[in-house]
Order: structure tokens, then C-alpha cells, then sequence
């Protein structure tokens, strides 16, 4: 059992280690920044929680990942998201701030609104070899998914995002 | 750090990071925790949790275990709609549960192009649309009869129609926008309308020459429905609330100088696909709601109907008699099958509720088909957190309604089989037997994995024969029915050509099986002994399998237990691309050549992506070797600007020793005897 203070300690060298990759992955499951932090909180409640059920044999990222990638599923499967987002992207009044801005701006980059653009399951491959440049058998430890699942999806994934691409480009005449 | 970590940009990401007010407020909550032993009440949430999953997990394996014998899912079967204002109640019931205040897009039909043309034989020898049934036309883009070629040009929504000659000379010009004229039913005057054409067929009753064109029109009226400003300005694009319909129009073509218009239909809804057999028309499309239509307007607009054109426009509703739905899945949308008799002018029009992906026509039958998914969740041990705390599961089953063509499509029986299918292709009827090939999802102690089946179907809709489990952990990536046989290509790694015996459909039986690189996303048959199969070159790529060109190859299935390969070729290197890859329409067969002409995107043979080729690609099979003869192109390849030319516009036919080559901006003629151009224009 660990401490309260050891435990406050330990979420905050969590935080600082390991927030900005839980944001952008929340980011990349939500595609909306102020829905992306507020799971953010949510998942660093539950590492809280349960920081002392970490068993040391398996790598910490992958722990928090799979915590992360959860919570953001059972987000994106809950009752309200189900019956409102897949119809229709609802966007919610956006403040005008400087955070907001730089979000734009970043949707505007075409090849990451194409990666957004593709199903979950497609985005989060992506995200994982692409921009964290990890080998599709950590994949298969972290998503808990065969490795030839992981291979076929991200094929599938470059193949979207190949002809989403090239019609954009056919667009921009 | 990868090679392809280049192709695929996702810096941008570096500039999320968290705020330190993130953190603190993070933190915070943390805390906060600790205070009122919420983490114990945890502990005891735990526990409850526990149980709960383990009777869920149980009734899942029940439920499982049921389904798994293809027993039939009676809660798929279809209802007769009782009257209009049922129909009413129903969906206008549907429509404000399901849109929550929220517009709700019903399904758009999938476009779907290509037809054959089971017109008699002209004077001169062309080739057809390339279909899959024979002696059932699919609609396409581009037809001819031999005497005349008719062209679809989507960018200036025009038809033109120019003589299959050396020297081609444009004898008709229409434009899609004037294909009504001034005729407007009056419940729709006021409306605004657009009209784009879509696709033909061409159809010959005694000396009488038929041109069946089919548009999409869409009506709107500028006023307060139209989106407001604000939902202009977050929208992806403004949806213009309004009616959806298709149009198919006949016009007597016998004399092309005097083209009488015959017949015009409207029928609600977007086209899925059409068909033409002896003189009918089968046309399936597919009407989604917008929820603000039926709130604003009347009911009237729910009910599905159609416009008969004669000197008049008259707006007709499809009696209630017509309409079907399952109980219980009511959909705020409806597919129609509309059967148009061409010889007697009549139409007769089934409306199914809810959306369909996906349908098949043989000589007798048409059978609509949709993939119904069932999830369910399986929660668990959260003392475990550091396994995944929720996964769900889900399962596919493909629904098929069967419908008879006899006198009128009549609604007959229905079935469904585990798993999903990949297209058209995925079906066959042959000898009274309705064939399906379907990939699954399995999902067992948390480990997806995916297997394969065929299913034989007998005329009351009974299962009576299958064969699961083909090529586990692979899933298929075309299938081509041919008599008793099936040739099927699943692929992980390799590419696995499967023969499958279903002479007796009780006992369906894998004959051989044939494991080369690569896959072929299309079948088609050449001879009794030969198959062509048209794909993709696969390589490896750090561990992983990476697309490289295209590919076509050529199978010698003489020894049926034996399948090899005799040739192949391919074409390119990453990003090459062809149409009748996903499009069998897109490639042209013309026997007395033993030509195979499809469009093509080639990239250079170095993984840079960059642009080799793009034009027409024309391909001969002779004494069973590949030989690519000829390569057309409308745009100057060595200009700067050649990737910004009309990418797959590109479509052929052939008549007599000619080949003409038809894009977006230009045509011209191939002279196959010497295979030199002999002629070039714009269009």
C-alpha cells in the first residue's frame, strides 16, 4: 500500500512523463481538444486509483496507454455519443483563446484532419506507429490485438488514407 | 527513425501538450480523493462489478453458442405496412427518437456504376459492359451498340453520343439540367432543381433502338428551412434540406437525329443500383430523412412515392400495401425496388424499410442484403487494471431478403448467415441455389481473429450446406462464382487462390488451394480452365505487408486440386491505382482480340510514389502469357502539371478492329491491327 503523499508524488511524475502523449491520444480518439482534457482527467483519476494494483512486470506506458485507450472507447460508447456524434460531428461553442487557435491551426494540417477522418480503430494505429514509431508487436501488447490484426489495419488505414489524400489533392485545383 | 515515417506527417501532434492549469486542476482531483474514503468505496464497486460480468460473459456464450447454428434469426422477418397512417406514426416516431433535436441523415444510397449491354448483337462486333450475370445488363457510364458510342461525361453533366468510326463526329449533345424540361409536379413547384446524370443502358426491342438514362435530382426551396448561418459556418458543408429523387428517362434512339423522349419516372431516393433483363428495368434506391422536413412539412413527404411523367408531372404515393419492415428494427429510411416494364410503360414499386448495402440479381431473383450488427460488452475484472478494463464485442450477420420477378417483384422469404460480404460478387444463384461467401469476426477469450464461410441456400432460404472456418486469422478479398464452382482469394500475407466444389450444395468441399504473393481484389473467368485475377503486388516491409503495384496473373485451374499459375504481370510501384480494381464496370473484355482494356494511375517502380503513367492501359492474353500492347494517355505526362490531369477518367469499348478511348476532355481511336492511334480530339 502506498502512501498518500508517495501517491501524490507518484501522479505527478506520471503527469509530467507521460500527460502530453494521454492528451494527444484522448485528442485523436475525440477529435475535439476540450473533450480531450477532460478525459485526460479522467484517466489520470484512474491511474490514481489504481496505482498500486501496477504490477512492476509489465512497462508503465503500455499500462497508461491501455488505460487511456479504454477510457476513451468507453467514452466514445456511451449512450449520448452513440445516439448524437456518429450522425452528426457536433462541435461545441469554441472559446476564443489562444489554446483554441492553436488547435485550428493544427486541425488545418490536411494529413492529420485525413488521419482524424479515418474509423477509431484505423486512427489509433496511426497514431501508435506513425507518430510514437513503435513496432506493430508492442501494439499487439498494448491494444491486446493479434499483431497480424495490427498489420492488416494499419494497411487498411494507409489505403484510406492514400485515396482520401489523393482526392484532396484532385479538390485543391 | 522509419522510412515511412516520412509519408505520413504527424508532427503537427507535438503541439498539443498539456497546460499547467490541466495539470493542477489534474491534480486536484486527485487529491480530492482521498478525502471521504472514495477509494474504498472503490475497492467495494469492484467487487459488484465482478459479478456482473461474469453473468454477462455467461449469457454471451449462451447466446453465442445459439447462433452458431445457423439458425435462422426469426426477429429479421419482414411485416406488411397496414395502412398509410401506420407508415405515418411509425416513422415519424422513429425519426424524433432518433434525431434528438439533432438532423438526422438517413443512409445515402452507395453509388454504385456499370451495366452490360444485353442488347441483341449489332451489325458490327463491340464489346459489352463487363457484368457479372449474364444476359443481365448493368448500368455504366459508357455504351455502345456498335453503330453509336454514348459517353457520360460527369464534369460538364453532359451525354454525348459520337459514331463508332475512324474519325468519330458528335451526333447528340445532352445536358443533364434540361433532361425535364419545364415539367414540374405541382406539389413541387416553387422548388428549386438540380439534375445530374448517373448512367444508362442501351436496349433493343424489334427495330426499335431504347436509351435508359438515370439522373439524380435534387429539389430544395430557398427559405427558412435552409441552414442558418451558424450551421453553414461549423457545418462540413450546408446541407440543402430537400427531396432526393431518381430519375430514369427512355428515349426511342432508332433514329439519332429524331430522339423522342418515350417515358419518365422520378422514383424518391438515391440509386443503390440498376438492372436490365427482357425489357424491365430494375432500379433500387434509397430515401434517408433530413428530421426537419418531416417536422416542417407536411407527413405527406414521408410516404414514398414516385412521379409519372406523360403531358403532365404527377406525383404518386406507393400504396401501404407495398411497404414492408421488420418489427424490430424500424428504420427512418426505405429502400425501393422499382420494376420498369420498358415494352408496356408500367411501373410496380416494393418499399422495404431500413438501408441496404448491397444487392444481387439473377435471371429469377433479386435479393437485397444488409449486414445487421449486434454488440455486446464484456466488462472486465477491474482488480486487473492493467488488462484491458472493457472490450466490446460484436457480431456480423448479412441479412438477405429474397425477391421473385415474376409478373412483379414480390417479397418472398428471408435468411441470415454470420459474418459480412465484400460486394455484388460475394453472390451467385445458380441451379435453384442462392451462394454467399462471408468473412467473420471472432472473438474468443479476448483474441480477434477473423475466418471465412460459404453458405448454399436452397429457394425456401435454408441453410442446407456450408463450409466455415476457411483460411483462419484471413479474410477474402474477392470471390467469383463460375457454375459449381467458386474461386476465392483470401489474404494475410499471401495470396491464396481457394477452389470450391459446390456441385452437391449440401456438401460444399474445398478442392485445391494455390499460395502466391499478393491478392486479387477482382475474379473473372476467361475460359473453362483459365481465371484472371486483378490485384495488387504485395511486398514486406519491416515485418509489416505493404502494397507495391498492381497485378494481374493469370490461373490454370484445368486440375482443379492443382491450381497454378501460369503468368503475371505488374504494373508500377507504391500508389499505382485502377478503378477496376473496386470497379468491374471499369474493365472492358473484348474476345476478338483477346484485349482487356482498364484505366490506370501507375507510379514509378521506386517507392517515391511519384507518377509514371496515367491514361488507359491495354492488356492481351494470348497462349496464356500477359502482354501490356498499349498505353493511351489525354494529358501530357511530361508537364509539371501531369498529376493534375483527370486521374481515372479514363474508360474504353471497342467495336469492330477499333478501340476508343474516352476521358473527361478528349477522345480517340486505336486502330488494334496496328495498334497505332489514328485519331485524337477533344470532346
Amino acid at each position: 500500500m502506498i502512501s498518500r503523499q508517495d501517491r501524490n508524488a507518484e501522479i505527478e511524475t506520471l503527469i509530467d512523463e507521460y500527460g502530453d502523449d494521454v492528451l494527444r491520444l484522448c485528442f485523436i480518439y475525440t477529435k475535439d481538444y476540450s473533450q480531450a482534457e477532460d478525459l485526460f482527467q479522467e484517466v489520470f483519476i484512474k491511474i490514481y486509483k489504481n496505482i498500486d494494483k501496477f504490477r512492476q512486470d509489465s512497462d508503465v506506458y503500455t499500462w497508461i496507454t491501455r488505460i487511456a485507450i479504454n477510457t476513451c472507447k468507453d467514452y466514445l460508447k456511451s449512450a449520448w455519443i452513440k445516439r448524437n456524434i456518429l450522425f452528426w460531428d457536433v462541435k461545441t461553442e469554441e472559446k476564443e483563446t489562444v489554446e483554441n487557435d492553436v488547435i485550428k491551426e493544427i486541425e488545418r494540417d490536411y494529413i492529420l484532419e485525413a488521419v482524424l477522418k479515418l474509423p477509431e480503430k484505423y486512427r489509433v494505429v496511426v497514431y501508435l506507429y506513425y507518430y510514437k514509431g513503435f513496432t506493430t508487436a508492442d501494439m499487439s501488447q498494448i491494444l491486446n490485438t493479434k499483431e497480424s490484426t495490427i498489420r492488416s489495419r494499419l494497411m487498411r488505414a494507409r489505403e484510406i488514407l492514400r485515396s482520401n489524400l489523393k482526392e484532396g489533392l484532385a479538390y485543391e485545383e | 527513425m522509419r522510412n515511412d515515417k516520412r509519408e505520413l506527417d504527424l508532427r503537427r501532434l507535438d503541439e498539443i501538450y498539456i497546460s499547467e492549469d490541466l495539470k493542477r486542476r489534474t491534480l486536484l482531483k486527485c487529491k480530492d480523493l482521498n478525502k471521504g474514503g472514495i477509494v474504498m468505496k472503490r475497492r467495494w464497486a469492484a467487487v459488484v462489478m465482478t459479478l456482473v460480468v461474469s453473468i454477462f460473459a455467461f449469457t454471451y456464450v449462451l447466446s453465442y453458442l445459439r447462433q452458431d447454428k445457423d439458425a435462422k434469426d426469426l426477429s429479421y422477418e419482414l411485416t406488411q405496412v397496414q395502412s398509410k397512417k401506420e407508415f405515418v406514426s411509425m416513422m415519424n416516431k422513429k425519426l424524433r427518437e432518433q434525431s434528438g433535436g439533432i438532423r438526422f441523415f438517413g443512409g445515402r444510397a452507395k453509388e454504385e456504376k456499370a451495366l452490360d449491354s444485353s442488347a441483341q448483337p449489332a451489325s458490327k462486333e463491340h464489346s459489352n459492359t463487363n457484368v457479372q450475370v449474364e444476359g443481365i445488363d448493368e448500368a455504366d457510364i459508357i455504351k455502345t451498340d456498335g453503330k453509336y458510342i454514348y459517353v457520360i461525361n460527369f464534369e460538364r453533366n453532359e451525354l454525348n453520343v459520337y459514331t463508332a468510326e475512324e474519325k468519330p463526329k458528335k451526333v447528340l449533345n445532352l445536358n443533364g439540367e434540361d433532361i425535364l424540361g419545364n415539367k414540374e409536379a405541382k406539389e413541387f413547384k416553387g422548388y428549386k432543381r438540380h439534375i445530374g446524370l448517373q448512367d444508362m443502358f442501351l436496349y433493343k426491342n424489334g427495330d426499335r433502338d431504347y436509351l435508359i438514362i438515370m439522373s439524380s435530382v435534387n429539389r430544395y426551396k430557398e427559405n427558412p428551412q435552409q441552414p442558418t448561418l451558424k450551421e453553414r459556418v461549423i457545418g462540413i458543408m450546408p446541407i440543402y434540406y430537400g427531396e432526393d429523387t431518381t430519375l430514369i428517362s427512355v428515349y426511342d434512339v432508332s433514329d439519332i437525329e429524331k430522339v423522342n423522349p418515350v417515358k419518365q419516372y422520378e422514383i424518391t431516393g438515391n440509386k443503390l443500383s440498376a438492372r436490365l433483363k427482357d425489357g424491365k428495368v430494375y432500379l433500387v434506391t434509397n430515401k434517408g430523412f433530413y428530421y426537419y422536413i418531416s417536422e416542417l412539412n407536411k407527413n405527406d413527404n414521408l410516404i414514398p412515392y414516385y412521379i409519372e411523367y406523360g403531358q403532365e408531372a404527377i406525383k404518386k404515393e406507393i400504396d401501404a400495401s407495398n411497404i414492408r419492415y421488420n418489427k424490430q428494427d424500424i428504420q427512418p429510411n426505405y429502400t425501393i425496388i422499382s420494376s420498369i416494364d420498358l415494352i408496356n410503360n408500367k411501373i410496380s414499386n416494393q418499399v422495404v424499410l431500413g438501408y441496404f448495402e448491397n444487392m444481387y440479381m439473377s435471371h429469377e431473383s433479386l435479393y437485397l442484403v444488409k449486414t445487421a450488427v449486434n454488440y455486446k460488452e464484456i466488462k472486465q475484472d477491474s482488480s486487473k487494471p492493467n488488462e484491458s478494463i472493457a472490450v466490446s464485442v460484436y457480431d456480423e450477420n448479412t441479412v438477405i431478403y429474397k425477391f421473385d420477378l415474376e409478373e412483379k417483384v414480390e417479397y418472398k422469404k428471408f435468411t441470415s448467415v454470420k459474418g459480412r460480404i465484400i460486394n455484388q460478387f460475394s453472390m451467385d444463384e445458380y441451379d435453384g441455389y442462392f451462394r454467399i461467401a462471408t468473412t467473420e469476426s471472432i472473438n474468443e477469450n479476448n483474441k480477434f481473429s477473423t475466418s471465412n464461410n460459404v453458405f448454399v441456400i436452397d429457394k425456401n432460404m435454408n441453410v442446407v450446406g456450408k463450409i466455415n472456418n476457411i483460411a483462419p486469422d484471413e479474410r477474402i478479398y474477392s470471390t467469383r462464382f463460375v457454375g459449381d464452382k467458386l474461386y476465392m482469394v483470401t489474404f494475410k500475407q499471401v495470396d491464396p487462390l481457394f477452389v470450391i466444389d459446390l456441385k452437391n450444395p449440401r456438401e460444399p468441399k474445398i478442392l485445391g488451394l494455390l499460395k502466391i504473393p499478393g491478392y486479387s481484389t477482382y475474379l473473372h473467368p476467361y475460359d473453362e480452365n483459365t481465371i484472371i485475377g486483378f490485384g495488387m503486388d504485395t511486398g514486406e516491409m519491416e515485418g509489416r505487408v505493404v502494397n507495391k503495384g498492381m497485378k494481374v496473373a493469370i490461373f490454370d485451374i484445368s486440375d482443379l486440386n492443382h491450381p497454378k499459375q501460369k503468368d503475371s504481370i505488374e504494373i508500377g510501384g507504391k500508389g499505382t491505382f485502377s478503378e477496376s480494381l473496386y470497379n468491374h464496370k471499369a474493365l472492358v473484355e473484348y474476345r476478338k482480340y483477346d484485349l482487356y482494356a482498364f484505366d490506370l494511375y501507375e507510379t514509378k517502380n521506386d517507392d517515391s510514389f511519384n507518377l509514371e503513367f496515367s491514361g488507359l492501359c491495354l492488356m492481351q492474353i494470348k497462349n496464356g502469357k500477359l502482354d501490356i500492347k498499349a498505353k493511351v494517355t489525354h494529358s501530357k505526362t511530361d508537364s509539371p502539371d501531369a498529376y493534375r490531369e483527370p486521374l481515372y477518367g479514363y474508360r474504353a469499348v471497342f467495336v469492330d478492329n477499333l478501340m476508343f478511348v474516352i476521358s473527361s476532355r478528349a477522345i480517340s481511336v486505336i486502330n488494334l491491327d496496328s495498334m497505332k492511334e489514328v485519331y485524337n480530339g477533344n470532346i
